[in-house]
Parts: C-alpha cells; sequence; structure tokens
C-alpha cells in the first residue's frame, strides 16, 4: 500500500474521529507534558549543579585521613612487572622511565608536593591540574562598613587557602568589561581589571618604604605593620629568622590579593543579603565591590584562644574577583602567600626547624584540583588516585546527583504510568472506532485490502495521533516550564544558585517525547489493528 | 469510447469457464445450532454471461456471492475464479484477486462518507501493491465517473448524492480496476424504478459492450428478467436453472 495513500486515508479518518481522538488523546497529552516537563527539569536542575555548584570534570585531590600505606616499605623496581597486584608502580617521567628516587621519596611521603601534581598532570585523563595550599591557621576578616554602608565593620572567621596565580584568567579592560556583561554561568575571567591577582611581596621583596600612614604609599598599598613572615620565603629560610626587622616601623604593602567563589557568592545574594538587609552582589554592582579591602587577623580566632607561638599578623586583603577556582567558603590568596604564611605559623623546634609532624602542612599541598577530559574518565581517574595512596575530597556531589537522578526516576515513571494508562484509553477507543467502521473494514477488504493494509491504517493512524501528541505534550511542557521560569525570576525570593533556567531541553528529549508519543498511541492501537485485521470481510458487510 | 474491458480480455474466449463451484457445502453455527446454509451446490458460469440468482431471504444467495467474491472461505468444496482455487489462496492472493479481477456492488451502495466521490472511486487503487501517481489515480477515477455522468460530482461526498447517483458512483468504484466479474447483492433494493432500470441497462452494457461476466443477486423480477440466465436457490441448493426468467417468489 502506498504511503500516501495511507496518509490521505488517515488523515482523513483522524479528522473525522477528530473528537472522539481529542478526548482519547487528553491522557497521552498529559504524560508527555509531564514526561517533558519532568525530565527537562531534572536535566536542568543537573546542570546547575554539575555545572556550577560541584562541577562534574572538577575533582579534588587530597591526602588520606589516616595514611596506613605510609608505613608500607618499598623498593623501586625496573618495571611494573616486578609488582604484585597491591603494588602501584609509578613512573612520573613522559619517557616511560623508571624515576627511583621518586618512587622512593614518594612512597614515604605520600603528601601532596610538585611531583604529585606533574604525576597527575601527566595522565592522560586530565585536561588540567592545579595545587591549593590551605592556611593552616585561623584568621580573622574585619571590614566592609564602607562597601555594606554599615555603622560597624563586619567581622568574622575566615577560611583561606591559595592557588597559583598562572591558573587564573586574569582579565584586561576590555575583557573585564565584557564579562560583566554575561551572564554568571558563563563569565570567563578570575581577576577582573585593574587588579591583579599575584604575590607583590615576592617582587618588591624587603623595599617597601617605611610610612606612617597609607597616604604615603599610593593606590592600592598601605602602611601596615611590619610583616615578619616576609623574610620567611617558602622554602625556610634559617639564615633570615634572627634578621626579624623593628615592629615599631610601619612600611608600605601592597594589599593581598584574594578571590572569592561564585559559590560564596550566590551564598552572599541568596541567604546573607536578604536576610541582613546588605546589598547583594549583582552584574551592576560587581563593579563597586571589586576592590574592597579587609583588615585580616593572621594567627587569630573567633572561635579559639589557642595561642600561636608566634606573633599574629595584620594584613590588608583586597577582593580583586569571583573565581570557580577559589575556596567555596573564604578567600583565595595567591600560593606562595599561603606558603609563606603556614610556614610562619608552623610549629618549630628550638633551631628553629619545623617540626616534622607540621612538616606536611607547612610545606605541602592540602589538595589538587583536577579537571579531567571526559565524564568516562572519571573512573579511570580515580582509581589512579587511589592506587596512589590518595583519595578525592567529598563533595556530596554523588549524593546530590542521585538524589536528582531518583527524583527525576519517580517523576518520569509517573509520567509514564499516565502514558500507559492513556495508551489504555487510546486502546479502548480504537475499538469502538473499529466497531463503528467495521462495514467500512468489509468494503475496504472487498475492493482489495489485505490484512496487513487494514492494520497499517490503524497503525499508522495512531502513529500521526501520536505523533501530534507528542508535539503537543512538547509544547505545553515548553510553555510550562517557561512560565515556571518566569515565576523563578520575577516571583520567588533569591536563593543561591538561582538558575536561569531550571529547565532544559535537548534534541534528544524532543525527539524521545515524541517517539514515545508514537510508541504509546500504537501500543494502544496494536491490539485494535491485529482485531480490525482478523475481521472477516463477510461478516464486516452483515447489515448491522 | 472509454473501455471497462477487463485484462486479457483477448487471451480468454467467451464462453470459457471463469466461476466454477464443485460440492460448496456451507454452514453457520456450531455443535447442535448449527446450520446448513448450502448443500452440495455445484455451479459453472462462463466468462461473458450475466446471470441473476433468485431465491428468498435465507436461501444462500449472499452467502454463494460472498464465497464466489473470497469475502467468505469457510466453505467446504471447491470454488476456482479465473482460475485460481479461492479457498487455497493467502490472504494477500485474495486480496490481489478481489482487487484485480473481482468488482462488488452492494444494495446499499456502501460508499465512504467521509471521501469525495473520486476518492470512493479510486480506493481500490490505494491497495494495489505498485506505486502509482496519484494524477494517475485521480484521472482514472475522473474518467470512471464520467462515464456514469458524474463529472460534476468528482468532488462531491456521498451524503450529496442521490441514491441513483450513489449506487453509480459505487458501481463506478467496482469498475475502477477494469474487473473481470462483478458481483451485485441486490443492487437495485434501494433504488426506485426508474433509477433501477438505468441500472440494469448500465450492467447490460457493461455486459455487451465490454464483456463483463455480472452475477446478481435479486429479488426483483425485472432484473432477473434481463439476465440471460437465471438460477433460483431454496435452501441453499439450486432448484431450477434456466435461461428464461424463472418465477421470483
Amino acid at each position: 500500500m502506498n504511503i500516501l495513500n495511507v496518509i490521505k486515508l488517515v488523515r482523513k479518518n483522524i479528522s473525522r474521529n477528530s473528537k472522539q481522538l481529542l478526548v482519547a488523546s487528553i491522557g497521552i497529552v498529559i504524560g508527555l507534558w509531564a514526561f517533558s516537563l519532568f525530565l527537562s527539569f531534572g536535566l536542568g536542575i543537573t546542570n546547575v549543579v554539575e555545572g556550577e555548584i560541584f562541577p562534574w570534570d572538577k575533582i579534588e585531590v587530597i591526602p588520606p585521613a589516616t595514611n596506613l600505606e605510609a608505613s608500607r616499605s618499598r623498593t623501586p623496581v625496573a618495571n611494573s612487572s616486578a609488582c604484585d597486584e597491591n603494588d602501584f608502580y609509578i613512573d612520573g617521567k613522559p619517557n616511560g622511565t623508571v624515576n627511583h628516587d621518586l618512587a622512593l621519596k614518594f612512597h614515604k611521603k605520600r603528601y601532596l608536593d610538585n611531583e604529585v601534581v606533574e604525576m597527575i598532570r601527566h595522565r592522560p585523563e586530565v585536561r588540567t591540574a592545579y595545587p591549593k595550599m590551605k592556611f593552616t591557621f585561623p584568621a580573622v576578616a574585619e571590614g566592609g562598613q564602607d562597601a555594606l554602608h554599615l555603622a560597624n565593620p563586619l567581622r568574622t572567621e575566615i577560611f583561606a587557602d591559595g592557588i597559583e596565580p598562572g591558573t587564573l584568567i586574569q582579565c584586561n579592560e576590555k575583557e573585564t568589561a565584557e564579562d560583566m556583561e554575561r551572564p554568571r554561568e558563563v563569565r570567563q575571567c578570575d581577576v577582573y581589571f585593574p587588579f591583579q591577582f599575584k604575590d607583590y611581596a615576592l617582587d618588591s621583596d624587603l623595599d617597601e618604604p617605611i610610612c606612617s600612614t597609607s597616604d604615603d604609599c599610593g593606590p592600592g598599598v598601605y602602611c601596615e605593620e611590619d610583616d615578619p613572615a616576609k623574610i620567611w620565603v617558602f622554602p625556610l629560610n634559617k639564615q633570615d629568622v634572627g634578621n626579624m626587622r623593628n615592629r615599631y616601623y610601619k612600611y608600605c604593602y601592597h594589599a593581598i590579593p584574594v578571590l572569592v567563589s561564585t559559590y560564596l557568592l550566590e551564598l552572599w545574594n541568596g541567604s546573607v543579603a536578604p536576610a541582613h538587609g546588605y546589598p547583594k552582589i549583582s552584574k551592576s554592582t560587581l563593579g563597586t565591590f571589586l576592590g574592597l579591602t579587609f583588615d585580616t587577623y593572621l594567627g587569630l580566632s573567633m572561635f579559639t584562644s589557642k595561642a600561636q607561638t608566634v606573633p599574629s599578623i595584620t594584613r590588608k586583603f583586597q577582593l580583586v574577583g569571583i573565581s570557580r577556582k577559589a575556596i567555596p567558603l573564604g578567600v583565595t590568596a595567591p600560593l606562595s602567600v599561603a606558603a609563606r604564611y603556614n610556614d610562619y605559623f608552623a610549629t618549630r623546634d628550638e633551631a628553629g626547624d619545623v617540626l616534622d609532624k607540621e612538616r606536611p602542612k607547612a610545606e605541602t599541598y592540602s589538595s589538587i584540583v583536577v579537571r579531567v577530559k571526559s565524564k568516562k574518565q572519571i573512573t579511570s581517574f580515580l582509581a589512579f588516585v587511589k592506587k596512589l595512596g590518595f583519595t578525592q575530597e567529598d563533595t556530596n556531589a554523588e549524593t546530590v546527583g542521585l538524589v536528582i537522578l531518583f527524583i527525576t526516576g519517580i517523576l518520569v515513571f509517573i509520567s509514564f504510568v499516565i502514558v500507559i494508562i492513556a495508551a489504555i484509553n487510546i486502546a479502548n477507543t480504537y475499538f469502538m472506532i473499529i466497531s463503528e467502521r467495521r462495514r467500512e473494514i468489509g468494503i475496504m477488504r472487498a475492493i482489495g485490502a489485505n490484512r496487513g493494509d487494514i492494520r497499517s491504517i490503524f497503525l499508522a493512524e495512531a502513529a500521526l495521533l501520536g505523533f501530534l501528541d507528542g508535539g503537543l505534550g512538547l509544547g505545553l511542557g515548553w510553555l510550562t516550564a517557561t512560565f515556571v521560569d518566569w515565576v523563578i525570576w520575577h516571583v520567588v525570593p533569591e536563593f543561591p544558585f538561582k538558575p536561569e533556567t531550571a529547565f532544559h531541553f535537548p534534541l534528544w528529549l524532543v525527539i524521545s517525547t515524541v517517539v514515545f508519543g508514537v510508541a504509546f498511541c500504537v501500543f494502544g492501537a496494536l491490539f485494535p489493528a491485529y482485531k480490525a485485521a482478523k475481521i472477516e470481510p463477510s461478516e464486516a458487510l452483515l447489515p448491522q | 469510447m472509454l473501455s471497462l474491458r477487463p485484462r486479457m480480455w483477448y487471451t480468454r474466449a467467451m464462453n470459457e469457464e471463469i466461476i466454477s463451484l464443485t460440492k460448496v457445502n456451507k454452514y453457520y453455527g456450531h455443535g447442535g445450532g448449527r446450520q446448513q446454509v448450502l448443500h452440495d451446490l455445484t455451479l459453472t458460469i462462463n466468462q461473458g454471461d450475466f446471470i441473476s440468482i433468485v431465491g428468498t431471504s435465507g436461501s444462500g444467495k449472499t452467502t454463494l456471492l460472498n464465497i464466489v467474491g473470497g469475502l467468505d472461505r469457510r466453505y467446504d468444496g471447491t470454488c476456482v475464479v479465473d482460475g485460481k482455487q479461492v479457498e487455497k489462496l493467502d490472504d494477500k492472493r485474495l486480496a490481489r484477486m478481489r482487487n484485480e479481477t473481482l468488482g462488488f456492488v452492494f444494495q446499499s451502495f456502501n460508499l465512504m462518507e467521509h471521501l469525495t466521490c473520486w476518492e470512493n472511486v479510486a480506493l481500490s487503487a490505494f491497495f494495489q501493491g505498485s506505486n502509482i501517481p496519484q494524477t494517475q489515480i485521480y484521472n482514472r477515477a475522473v474518467e470512471v465517473l464520467d462515464r456514469f455522468g458524474l463529472h460534476d460530482k468528482i468532488h462531491s461526498q456521498p451524503a450529496n448524492l442521490s441514491g441513483g447517483q450513489k449506487q453509480r458512483v459505487a458501481i463506478a468504484r467496482a469498475l475502477y480496476n477494469k474487473p473481470k466479474i462483478l458481483l451485485c447483492d441486490e443492487p437495485t433494493g434501494n433504488l426506485d424504478s426508474k433509477t433501477g432500470d438505468d441500472v440494469i441497462e448500465l450492467f447490460k452494457s457493461l455486459n455487451r459492450e465490454d464483456g463483463i461476466t455480472l452475477l446478481v443477486i435479486t429479488h426483483e423480477e425485472r432484473v432477473s428478467k434481463a439476465t440471460d440466465r437465471s438460477i433460483l436457490l431454496e435452501d441453499g441448493r439450486i432448484v431450477s436453472e434456466n435461461t428464461e426468467a424463472p418465477p421470483v417468489k
């Protein structure tokens, strides 16, 4: 039977039974509406979670909490065949040669240093890897009264870490202007013009002029008490220990540039600012917050009175950018700043050497942030990390992802149940239609239609109906999603990570909704169509 | 003039056997309620015959027509139509035979109300296996409708036609594929006498001019009188068969 003729008959049949089929289609349309809406919602939320809250490709490698492996003695070997299944053959060199020193040292240390960073960077799964070093001492920040128009400055305990400035995108004037206009999700810059993210102490060393007020120093430079940590440049330079300056003098120091995370920004905008009536940091006000400086008391804590063995230091921190690479709850400074102050606050013996138990936290990285190339490679990379004896920072991303998947799964299942029930309704409608068209079936059989032709007509009719239902369900789903997005933006109060859209309609979802519509309608019409095809023409032509 | 001559007209001579029923028995129902409708019915119809089958209600006329037309295959005996043994044909071949060799005309016209006249006429073309161009299908339908004076009704719905026009459309549909055999079940039953006479004349012309074999079931004497041969069925048996019109009860 010619497909064009089938379509012609089907089109006429559908328009003839339009009311019946419209009623029967309601269930299918509702089911597919729910299917497309729920699934697109699940995908939209997953996008927000995986893209912004817990980036799927971001793995933070950390040392294990208790390092039992470290106690195992290892002997460097020539090649991997000499290792048993519990061993890991470490080959840190790209040319494949065995680095005996590295292997030996590595098995003794088991903490994150430059060699581990290099090893990770050489992995085929890894796109980028950069180390982070947490501040291992407490710190308290104070300030913000001008920017926030407050009577008194805000005072809070802060967490901080350090990263290599080279891993950040530091934008020039033009790039900064363009980037600030972009939606939050697609912003590229980590550091905005005119600020720079670098350790100014490494530039100027000890040549800062003595000053009495900040006016003597110039823009971005502040007159502060001497920084005793500055002469203990990481790694420890023992001969400088006794060479501390007179702390009664003040010197011009550039404020330490720090970044905050997009996550913290969302928390501020979504929770803190609305709760306390503080201004939000939005696209329009971002410029006013950049350059905000605040005093930071390094070595002091609001929570504990445990005294540091060395005097605390007061330094100016300056907000220079908002970055996904920054610590989620805290501020991120240049890595060498973190290293310097960690070294300064590390506990030492009488000779001035950092105690052995303190060395890892004073001298090694707290984590290595890795971006893998694809989702498929996460498993193999994590296996590598595990073999190294390290672990990954538990971000709860997996749990959140599973919860989203589970909820989406339930909602999609419900929509499937609706569609299945609707398909039964379609079957019932087709039984009625076939009963009505019984004589027509007889006529068609009499003039040359075989059973397959009759079956094809009814199934094609159901397929076309399913196609229309799928399109309608999808269209309604999209309209609902647009409405919900509008409500989220215009009615719902601010909340962290408020998305531009909570829905995602990829092409496969569009196609699958229509395909499901066709499939379920055909499924519903299948049995009636077979029954119609089985009707004997002589019986069908009997007067009713 | 438009030709409605069936296919293979020149390869099959007149008076050659085209329908042959041998010892056909047909039953309805099961078990104790089983009822025999045709009893050892044997009948031969030649190419070009114009035959009427008459008989009372329940005599088995329509059953006989259904068997010859391949619409009912649940019978005992043998039925050969145009050289093909009907009971041995599978569904597809049987459908093809109905499509190409046979044409059906029913008492109640049996037109599809949601299709236009030309679509009703061309319906059998829809079920042909080959891909015939739509324009060719349309042109053929118009050609046949023209023959029956329905040119102005090509795009009309059946609901807008008179009974006579409907029956002419039904006949046009039956003749669309140039069948060799036209099977008519009470074709004038729903028509007034004038229109009925027109249909009878049309049948005569189809038989004489186009050589189509006609098997007409009828209650009406004027119809049976118009045929060359009339067969009287009673209780599923042929009780008389002659070239003169038999008495109609």
